[in-house]
């Protein structure tokens, strides 16, 4: 048992050093000189020389590669150019917005998910299943941004429900906070309702048509129990594992709808900084992103492997 | 209890004959739009005609006219061309370089297996969107990066499937008679390693064009991929993206044409997938 | 007389962008919801009290530190103006007037400027601001890492005594003066160092409270500040990257002042709650044709891409209107302006013969670049692509990010034609200074032996009639060579809610809001 979780550890460190050296190299090889971008257009080649020298752009690629690797490691993520303060501040700001963001459109997707999921699993073909599946279908193929255009117009300038864009702290008002999240968790929780959906309906209905469903009947057991004592234990460990990992990846998968909300997260920073060629807030941006992807699946891994002794033979 | 397993199973033919529909006239009318688009639209897609700019529906535009008064329905027909080329181009490539990167593994030393599968696992840690972005900041924008970008990014999923459903046929005591015998590794996979796990690609296949282009969309959407002033819905998204407050109904028909298509070849997928898991059990 | 805005990075600015407007301001809080927040706070010097009156700002872009000397950005230094002080300052109309200096002298030879300072100046952490102080933050503008280093190059400066600073130049440079009214050209402290950035430390009217990247950045009144105490306490600027959102904003009374694009000032029209601030921005736009290009370097060529284009149209569909049509590269509010918008008026059988003169009968393909930041200058350029190809000329558009752009286009002169703005300057030579063949700013590639005659006879030219004559041949030679295609200096338009009053636009980027006040 331990040797297998040292192994998924063990896994999870290398594909986080592999996610680390490939954004390294993308980004080394990005068109766009930094330099010339931070002096602007008038900069005399002398200063852009200087310049070079200064962000350690003429050291071999190696060199620049271990060295920010140190920092990572030691928690220093370098310095952003854009905003003239250390990248980790930066991060840190944006970080509670996108989480909060994606808790939020998670949890929604979770209820709905849940809601129609168990009702769909316990009586299929029935009209519940038929609501669900065509949430399903539609959540999926649902292009979350523009599903979020169509909200801000309908809510925001129309009815004047929710703020139209712009994020409130949620230690400064928690009501406006998650006033100003609303749509854009709606949004987004219209994709994971597809993904998730469907895994709650399929685990139950196969945990209530499974062998042992019969013996509980024959026990005599009230309907209302077993639903929830044996048929749901078993059937949501695997949905809401999902649920986590999907968060995780919503963390970086928000670009276009923090951009329309105009929420200051990680998604828009990573693309601010993508856009002004900030290299060090974008390596920073995506391997905090990728680490807590990494981190994520591995707790899911390892509470699926509690939970369910036979995963715990399966080696990859 | 006979009669209500019949009628359970009617019902549950007909629910799948409806998804079979909606599956199959989507599907084909995105694909269809996009090859009469090619040779005829009602009006030149990019001609300018700057004072109908923000027409109404009319008879003559039936969804109007955008910012440049270009007429909404040409473009959208050939918007259907990036799209497809992305979803079959990317998909096709992803998925033929993500299941030959799946089934060399399960052929290598174990070292090699654990290499290319954390290389896998690193690919997939990076949501799409993230993984495009970086891609495209170093390709370039348009529809070539932008088909790569999404390539790389359904492959570590072939590369999974192919992986493990490979890894399975290996233990397979055809694969082991064939190995006794001494057939080369290639000979293996390619006359019983591919064949076996062929059909499980091909759901996954189906599935993933929806899923590419809605990634193409939105990576056009944020102005990384199709670039005006060729047509994308994604792009068109986001130019009525400006105006969508004085001017929504440029953003309607592009939204409804990406949605159709994506939820037309997702329902193809499941469909497939129906099908081919019921001859499967027939067989068995 | 002459105003301005622009966008972010300063030699191309004058647009608005979608995604990146760079300007915007605001003004006082919303009643409701500063009610709600701060209403029970009486304490009249809390940082957040209630009769506190507070401006809110919509802005595109996050500026790109608080460093006036270590920027290029226009969306930066509109906001560092208010932080630091300039020795000079310019009106409105584009005349000097005393700041941190009081006073100044020319030399007899107009080879030395000396300024007398202000009595008693300090920073905002308390240092004092004398001439050495003065003196140390222009020679960090001569430091190579300051984007402006070629401007002020020709200058030593030296501290005469606590309040008196002579600046001398090697040649005579008529523009001398208007050197030191650049919000780049402003004193700070440099004990601050590189941390001037994220901590601006300056002798402005207003201090930074606090700056949350992608939200807000929130100025508040610098109690120290030397002159007229300012009648705004608070300044909020908001981030807020695209033009939906921030007319949503605006109307649901989130931000009091923006900058505002032509759909939104058409949008909110007939809303009487706002008053919109208009006026031309001393700026140019215009596509440049690259000479480098051998079909562009035909002058038959470039004046057929003249003739093809209908100016007006452009400006009506891009614009709305908003904006005077120009055939040379001046703005129309600046001295010894002279209309040669009708030079080349639209003509597009004229620019076929032209081009069939030239060789190019059967068709010519060339690459045009434009910025994507710039939402108004993408959409131009597909407009005058499309009106190109009515002629023969083939367009591949591409569009790039503003940093790639930047470096491959204007620094790379990697092109054939981009659309682009260039925004304000006091001097005419420090705008057309471009032209000269070895200036490297001349990213159009244009040479003309005349041109440069006649720029250096400027620059020692003492005689301001003589000067505005030269200006005047120059002006008129480019719209005769054209070596772009000049469209318009536009006319930018503030949205502000009524209670704004004095908000006022510069011919340089610059806020001032010291100047506004809000009534209640």
């Amino acid at each position: 048992m331990l040797k297998v979780v040292a192994y998924r550890c063990g896994a999870a460190l290398a594909v986080l050093f592999v996610c680390s050296l490939m954004a390294f190299c993308i980004l080394r090889v990005a068109p766009g000189d930094a330099a010339t971008l931070i002096l602007g257009q008038e900069a005399t080649p002398q200063a852009v020389e200087t310049m070079r020298q200064e962000l350690g752009l003429n050291t071999p690629l190696v060199q620049q590669y271990f060295g920010w690797l140190g920092g990572v490691l030691t928690g220093n993520l370098g310095e952003s150019r854009l905003y003239a303060m250390p990248v980790t501040g930066v991060i840190a700001q944006a970080f509670p917005v996108t989480l909060l963001l994606s808790l939020y459109a998670t949890a929604l997707a979770l209820v709905i998910s849940l809601g129609f999921g168990i009702a769909a699993g316990l009586h299929p073909n029935s009209w519940v299943d038929v609501v669900a599946r065509i949430l399903t279908q539609f959540g999926s193929a649902m292009p979350a941004f523009w599903l979020a255009i169509m909200l801000m117009l309908f809510f925001s300038s129309y009815l004047e429900w929710f703020p139209v864009s712009g994020y409130v702290p949620l230690q400064e008002d928690p009501l406006g906070c998650i006033a100003s999240l609303t749509l854009p968790a709606c949004a987004l929780a219209a994709g994971e309702c597809g993904v998730l959906l469907r895994t709650v309906r399929n685990s139950v209905l196969e945990a209530a048509s499974h062998d042992s469903m019969l013996s509980t009947q024959v026990k005599g057991l009230t309907r209302v129990r077993v639903i929830c004592i044996y048929i749901l234990k078993g059937a949501l460990v695997a949905p809401v594992t999902s649920a986590g990992m999907q968060m995780a990846k919503l963390l970086g998968g928000t670009v276009a709808i923090e951009s329309i909300f105009a929420l200051p997260g990680l998604g828009r920073l990573l693309l601010t900084s993508v856009e002004q060629r900030d290299l060090m807030l974008v390596l920073g941006v995506v391997i905090v992103i990728a680490a807590c992807i990494v981190l994520v699946n591995l707790l899911c891994d390892l509470v699926i492997m509690a939970l369910n002794p036979g995963a715990r033979q399966k080696q990859p | 209890m006979s009669t209500n397993t019949q009628k359970t199973r009617s019902r549950i033919r007909r629910g799948h004959r409806i998804s079979w529909y909606i599956a199959v006239v989507f599907s084909a009318i995105t694909v269809i739009v996009c090859l009469v688009s090619l040779v005829w639209t009602p009006y030149d897609p990019s001609a300018m005609d700057l004072p109908m700019r923000f027409a109404l529906p009319s008879w003559s535009h039936p969804f109007g006219c955008d910012q440049f008064g270009r007429d909404i329905l040409s473009r959208t027909m050939v918007a259907a061309q990036p799209a497809c080329a992305v979803g079959f181009g990317a998909v096709s490539l992803g998925a033929l370089a993500g299941s030959a990167i799946g089934v060399i593994a399960t052929m290598g030393s174990r070292v090699m297996r654990a290499v290319l599968m954390r290389i896998i696992d690193g690919i997939m840690a990076f949501p799409g969107i993230m993984l495009a972005l970086m891609l495209v900041l170093v390709m370039g924008r348009g529809l070539l990066s932008a088909l790569i970008a999404v390539s790389v990014f359904v492959l570590p999923t072939f590369a999974r499937i192919s992986y493990q459903l490979s890894l399975d046929v290996n233990q397979s005591l055809a694969v082991r008679a064939a190995q006794s015998y001494g057939c080369s590794p290639v000979r293996i996979a390619l006359c019983h390693v591919v064949p076996h796990i062929a059909s499980a690609l091909l759901v996954q296949l189906s599935a993933a064009i929806g899923t590419a282009m809605l990634l193409e969309a939105a990576l056009s959407f944020l102005g990384l991929g199709i670039q005006p002033p060729l047509a994308s819905w994604g792009t068109m998204l986001s130019e009525s993206f400006t105006y969508v407050i004085l001017h929504p109904h440029i953003a309607v028909a592009p939204g409804c044409a990406l949605l159709g298509s994506v939820l037309g070849f997702n329902m193809l997928g499941d469909v497939i997938s129906d099908v081919l898991t019921q001859r499967g059990n027939h067989a068995a | 007389m002459f105003s301005q805005k622009v966008t972010r990075r300063e030699v191309l600015g004058g647009a608005l962008a979608f995604l990146a407007l760079a300007g915007l301001s605001g003004c006082n809080d919303t009643p409701e919801q500063k009610d709600g927040q701060q209403g029970n706070q009486t304490d009249a010097t809390s940082a957040s009290s209630s009769d506190q009156k507070v401006l809110k700002m919509g802005i595109g872009v996050d500026p790109d530190g608080l460093d006036p000397q270590r920027t290029a950005a226009a969306a930066t230094l509109e906001i560092t103006a208010n932080l630091y002080d300039t020795l000079v300052e310019v009106t409105v109309d584009g005349d000097i007037i005393p700041a941190l200096a009081k006073s100044w002298d020319v030399s007899e030879d107009g080879l030395t400027l000396t300024f007398t300072l202000q009595d008693g100046v300090t920073f905002s952490n308390g240092n004092p601001c004398d001439a050495n102080a003065c003196v140390a933050s222009f020679e960090r503008l001569l430091d190579p890492a300051s984007p402006k280093i070629s401007q002020y190059s020709g200058y030593t400066f030296e501290a005469l005594d606590e309040t008196t600073l002579a600046v001398h130049t090697k040649t005579l440079n008529v523009s001398a003066l208007s050197d030191f009214a650049y919000a780049w050209a402003a004193v700070v402290d440099v004990t601050a160092g590189e941390k001037l950035s994220s901590q601006p430390v300056g002798t402005g009217p207003y201090k930074l409270d606090v700056w949350t990247p992608q939200q807000k950045v929130v100025l508040v009144r610098n109690e120290k500040y030397w002159g007229q105490k300012p009648d705004i306490d608070r300044i909020e600027f908001t981030v807020l990257p695209d033009s939906t959102s921030q007319l949503v904003s605006l109307r649901k009374g989130e931000i009091d002042l923006l900058m505002g694009t032509s759909e939104q000032v058409e949008a909110l029209q007939d809303d009487t709650t706002f008053q919109f601030i208009q006026a031309p921005q001393n700026g140019v736009q215009l596509m440049a044709m690259n000479s480098e290009n051998k079909a562009l370097a035909d002058v038959r060529v470039r004046k057929a891409i003249n003739y093809a284009v209908n100016k007006q149209e452009l400006i009506d569909s891009v614009w709305w209107g908003q904006g005077i049509a120009i055939g040379s590269h001046y703005p129309v509010m600046l001295k010894g302006y002279i209309d040669c918008s009708n030079t080349y008026p639209y003509d597009p059988e004229k620019a076929k013969t032209l081009l069939k003169e030239a060789g190019y009968e059967n068709g010519l393909t060339l690459n045009m670049r434009l910025p994507k930041d710039y939402q108004m200058y993408v959409d131009a350029g597909q407009i005058i692509a499309d009106a190109l190809k009515k002629v023969g000329i083939t367009c591949k558009v591409e569009i790039l990010e503003w940093a790639a752009w930047l470096d491959e286009v204007y620094t790379g002169r990697k092109y054939d034609l981009t659309v682009v703005g260039h925004t304000g300057r006091l001097d005419p030579i420090t705008l057309l200074a471009r032209y000269e063949s070895t200036s490297s700013e001349n990213y159009m590639n244009f040479s003309n032996e005349e041109l440069d005659k006649m720029l250096a006879q400027y620059r020692t030219e003492l005689d301001e009639e003589k000067r505005i004559a030269i200006v005047q041949d120059i002006e008129t030679l480019l719209a005769q060579e054209v070596p772009a295609l000049y469209i318009q200096d536009p006319i930018t338009t503030y949205i502000a809610a009524q209670k704004v009053q004095g908000f006022a636009m510069y011919p340089i980027d610059i806020y001032q809001f010291k100047y506004v006040t809000l009534s209640e």
